[in-house]
């Protein structure tokens, strides 16, 4: 057996070994011609009656296995303490040394023996064993080199240093054939240690020393040579998992899309097993990978359970993320969010989205409470932007503009925050904040550049350049009387001053004043004083009265004018755009020219629905128009609702169709 | 060195020509059981170079089981190079042992010409094939040709004009003349008596400087050889063994004669190359009887006796007396009678 254990050896060095002769050897039979380092004659047993005497039974057992080794034939002596044996002391003396692993000590001995006794022979027996022991030293020293040729020459040259016993010289070289391209080789050493070596730590460190240095695929030939472990299981069980483990990690970092089915099977069924808390993140954070957030959630909700800690919550929130759960989300982070930048960014990203939810989710006043607090303590612009939109949806303009205002000092860059910061700013007539924005950022923002101007167009507010990243939040555009404050200062207007002799203020309070009272000419003289004014505020507020001045009067061109005359905000923009279509509408409506009145209604349907008043003056401008059938549609979906001003000019439809019909149009 | 082998290897004497006493003193201080040559002038560690005297000096002693422990240790522990060769450091305390692994030409000529005498003394072929196989492996791995002059490389990696700027560059006292002899018996297909000349070309070149001395690292980049970068531009402890390489491969006075500049009232001068100003006087006696016996070989005058005496100090400087004395004993008797202490 140990020859052909020798003859397979040899083979493998040659590049010849296979799986079908390592696999059975005894196909070969014990025919095969002697192994080249078998010895002839008689052995030394020095040594092993020395070891004997010494008491140390492994190096007794060692010495007769390599005795048995060199002299197949050999039987060791029944009493190896008997008498009949006198050793020379200086032989035991160079085989202790051998024994030490001292081969320097040995080699020196075996010269001083020589020179002080020239007729001294050191047996055959004894210096091949030094030679194998060096032989053995220094394969071990140049593979620590990387020295790898001169490995596999080393063992090329003394086959019997690649045992079951010395496994780690068979790991060595298999390991210089594959540093030296020699793969195939190199496997062929892993397949003879399992084929041959029944340890199984020795079988288990095996195939680990392979996956350290193969890929997955060159593997697959050795998990081949598993044999049942003593709980029936596979011995490779464990490094089965690890390279699932391995296969699974290795989608995370990107170098293959997707792991086999069977590796992640095995992993789960394992997880769910064991609970191991990184094999749940992991399968976790593979399931968020493969975009199945929903599996994500589980696996970090069992680590959770498994393993609280900011490991866990970490994936679990990243889950939620991903299935649009950003309050658990955030709850599942609030106790972690400082421990790192990752987990901060994290919390914030959470916080952020919750904040941003369609429609806005009124937050406990303890969770709105931590959001500000790490906002604050992150100096985050995103998520400060969002407690500003969050404010302003609340109808909180004012603290809206202060968080808008600190995301665009702790993000200068950031344009929502600017757009933010104007929507706020214009919501409270802080026209020199919009002014400022306006000139700052309108190269670089269409919509900045654009907000404020009558485009024709109903302008959007949303909050981000890019609405997927979050949704608009619903900010109202209603048409809505002038603020209150601005009216505060009404007194009695009823006497004449010649508003030259008001200030710009004192004039645009009066031309509120006579608004009231109904005196629209006068009000449109004092309005022009206000917009001599220098703030943007005063001549904004004094444009838009004279605009409504002018409706009032009648003279709805007049009102366009009056409102280019200062910036607007977009609410008055679109209030007196309504108002002038209005107006337009009315007034061509009563001198007949209906063509002009349903241009003025479709202007005005852009800013605003149509009521059930204008609603039936457009029918009846289709009736006069002779467009009855649609007339009729319009007068029957008004009268509808009760409408009774239309119920008669369905009549009037439905009369005017059927005369048409009968007359054959 | 008068009786010379078939193999061009000179014969030991009958008697050794390092004394028992003086070996075993070697020996106490800086060969271990183990067969490992300890620099205690180097934190202790070893190196190919030390190995090679340790076996070198084992031949002349004659000591055997000496040399087959150091040679054991050098080929378990520093033989481990594809190549052949040998790595040239290691280091008791570190894992691996070898910390560098490249090779020191010095180290492997002096394993080598230690194992082709051993062979010769001892009629052990074995040792006559080592030393065969890595003269090979020296003359397949480490020559290089410059000018047309064929020189030894001192190391396989970070030498070559490809490896670094100011390339070729060459340490002249690796180039152990004594050897080439020997070398050229065992393998006849290298020329080396062709290679020793042109080292000696080489070696007289870059001494023409201020100094009269060649530095111990030399580029050889231009045609003038010049200090190499990165190394201190002097003649220094390495280069103090030129003179006795030359001394002990037979070389005349001419040759000599530019090494007796590096000679002091007190030790050997370590010199400045650029200035030709002496920068430290090395006084241990095992570097002053290298200058003694260039003196004496050059104008007659005796080795003084206290120098004649061996008393170890660090193992650098024990190596060269002991050396030296090697070479005074066998090739200039008449340097040792006559001398008196100072």
């Amino acid at each position: 057996m140990k020859a052909l254990l020798r003859l397979l050896v040899l083979a493998m060095l040659l590049g010849q070994a296979s799986t079908a002769t390592a696999q059975a050897p005894a196909a070969s039979g014990e025919t095969a011609a002697p192994a080249p380092t078998a010895q002839t004659g008689t052995p030394d047993e020095t040594a092993l009656r020395y070891f004997a005497r010494q008491g140390d039974t492994k190096r007794v057992e060692a010495e007769i296995a390599r005795l048995k080794a060199l002299y197949p034939d050999w039987q060791p002596p029944a009493n190896l303490l008997a008498n009949d044996y006198t050793p020379d002391p200086a032989i035991e003396h160079i085989w202790e040394l051998y024994g030490q692993g001292d081969f320097a000590g040995a080699r020196a001995a075996i010269a001083a023996k020589q020179s002080a006794d020239p007729a001294f022979t050191p047996s055959e027996d004894l210096l091949h064993s030094l030679d194998v022991g060096e032989a053995g030293v220094r394969l071990r020293n140049a593979s620590d080199a990387a020295q790898y040729e001169t490995v596999v020459s080393i063992a090329a040259q003394t086959p019997e240093l690649l045992t079951c016993a010395s496994v780690d010289n068979l790991w060595r070289v298999a390991e210089a054939f594959i540093k030296t391209d020699k793969t195939p080789r190199g496997l062929d050493a892993y397949k003879y240690i399992l084929t041959n070596c029944t340890d199984p730590q020795i079988r288990l460190a095996t195939v680990q020393k392979a996956m350290s240095l193969l890929p997955r695929a060159d593997l697959d030939p050795l998990l081949a040579l598993e044999r049942p472990g003593p709980d029936g299981a596979g011995e490779f069980t464990p490094i089965r998992l690890d390279l699932a483990r391995d296969a699974i990690a290795e989608v995370l970092t990107g170098k293959v899309g997707k792991a086999s089915d069977a590796d992640v099977s095995l992993l789960e069924s394992s997880a769910r097993q064991t609970k191991v808390p990184d094999d749940l993140r992991l399968l976790g954070w593979y399931a968020l990978n493969q975009k199945k957030p929903a599996d994500g959630r589980d696996w970090f909700e069992m680590a959770t359970a498994a393993d609280p800690g900011a490991l866990s919550a970490h994936g679990l929130a990243v889950a939620l993320l991903d299935l649009d759960r950003p309050g658990e989300a955030e709850q599942a982070l609030a106790a972690y969010s400082g421990d790192s930048e990752e987990l901060t960014s994290l919390y914030l990203t959470a916080a952020s989205a919750l904040l941003a939810q369609d429609p806005r989710p009124e937050l406990k006043p303890e969770v709105l409470d931590r959001i500000v607090q790490e906002t604050m303590a992150a100096h985050n612009a995103k998520a400060a932007q969002e407690l500003g939109w969050y404010a302003y949806a609340f109808e909180q303009p004012q603290t809206a503009a202060q968080w808008f205002k600190l995301a665009t000092t702790w993000d200068p860059q950031d344009e929502p925050s600017a757009y933010g910061l104007l929507v706020a700013s214009d919501a409270l007539k802080d026209t020199q904040t919009v002014r400022e924005i306006k000139s700052q950022w309108s190269a670089k923002s269409a919509r900045i550049a654009n907000f404020g101007q009558a485009t024709g167009k109903r302008s959007e507010i949303t909050p981000t350049a890019s609405p997927a990243e979050a949704p608009a939040p619903k900010v109202a555009v209603t048409s809505t009387p002038p603020p209150a404050s601005a009216r505060s200062s009404s007194r009695s207007c009823a006497t004449f001053v010649s508003p030259g002799s008001l200030s710009a203020s004192q004039a645009l309070a009066r031309g509120w004043c006579l608004m009231d009272l109904e005196r629209p000419a006068d009000a449109v003289a004092n309005f022009a004083r206000a917009l001599e004014s220098s703030a943007g505020q005063v001549r904004s507020d004094a444009a838009y009265g004279q605009a409504l001045a002018y409706i009032r009067l009648g003279l709805p061109d007049y009102a366009m004018v009056a409102a280019a005359a200062a910036p607007l905000t977009q609410k008055r923009i679109n209030e007196l755009q309504i108002a002038i279509h209005t107006k337009a509408a009315l007034a061509a409506y009563e001198i007949g020219d209906y063509k002009n009145a349903l241009r003025a209604l479709d202007e005005r349907a852009r800013y605003a629905p149509e009521q059930n008043d204008l609603l039936t003056l457009r029918a009846w401008s289709y009736y006069h128009l002779r467009r009855y059938r649609e007339a009729q549609q319009i007068f029957a979906a008004v009268a509808a609702t009760g409408y009774q001003d239309a119920v008669a000019g369905l009549d009037a439809a439905q009369t005017a169709l059927r005369i048409q019909s009968e007359r054959g149009f | 060195m008068a009786c010379v082998t078939a193999t061009g290897l000179a014969a030991s004497p009958a008697e050794p020509t390092i004394t028992a006493q003086e070996w075993q003193t070697y020996r106490n201080h800086f060969v271990s059981a183990e067969g490992r040559v300890v620099d205690n002038g180097n934190n202790n560690l070893s190196h190919s170079e030390g190995q090679g005297y340790g076996l070198l000096l084992a031949v002349l002693a004659q000591d055997r089981p000496t040399f087959e422990a150091i040679w054991s240790f050098t080929r378990t522990e520093l033989m481990v190079r594809d190549d052949g060769l040998a790595a040239w450091r290691w280091e008791e305390d570190k894992s691996p042992h070898v910390t560098d692994t490249n090779n020191a030409s010095d180290g492997d000529i002096l394993i080598a010409y230690a194992l082709a005498m051993a062979g010769e003394a001892w009629n052990e072929p074995e040792k006559t094939d080592a030393a065969r196989r890595i003269v090979e492996s020296l003359g397949r791995e480490m020559l290089v040709e410059v000018r047309g002059n064929m020189l030894v490389l001192p190391g396989k990696d970070g030498f070559s004009a490809t490896q670094r700027p100011d390339g070729p560059v060459v340490n002249p006292s690796y180039w152990i003349f004594e050897a080439a002899p020997v070398f050229a018996g065992l393998t006849p297909q290298i020329a080396w008596a062709r290679i020793a000349e042109d080292e000696m070309k080489v070696l007289a070149l870059a001494g023409e400087n201020a100094a009269g001395l060649p530095p111990d690292w030399v580029s050889l980049s231009s045609r003038k050889p010049k200090p190499a970068e990165g190394f201190p531009p002097e003649f220094g402890y390495n280069n103090i063994r030129i003179p006795l390489y030359l001394m002990r491969s037979g070389a005349g006075p001419e040759r000599l004669a530019p090494y007796i500049r590096m000679v002091g009232e007190d030790g050997l001068l370590r010199v400045d190359v650029t200035t030709g100003e002496a920068k430290e006087h090395l006084t241990e006696p095992g570097y002053r009887i290298i200058g003694a016996a260039l003196n004496c070989v050059l104008t007659g005058e005796p080795v003084p006796a206290d120098l004649q005496a061996f008393s170890p100090t660090s193992y650098f400087a024990a190596t060269l007396q002991l050396l030296t004395l090697d070479f005074l004993r066998r090739d200039a008797p008449m340097c040792l009678e006559g001398g008196t202490a100072r």
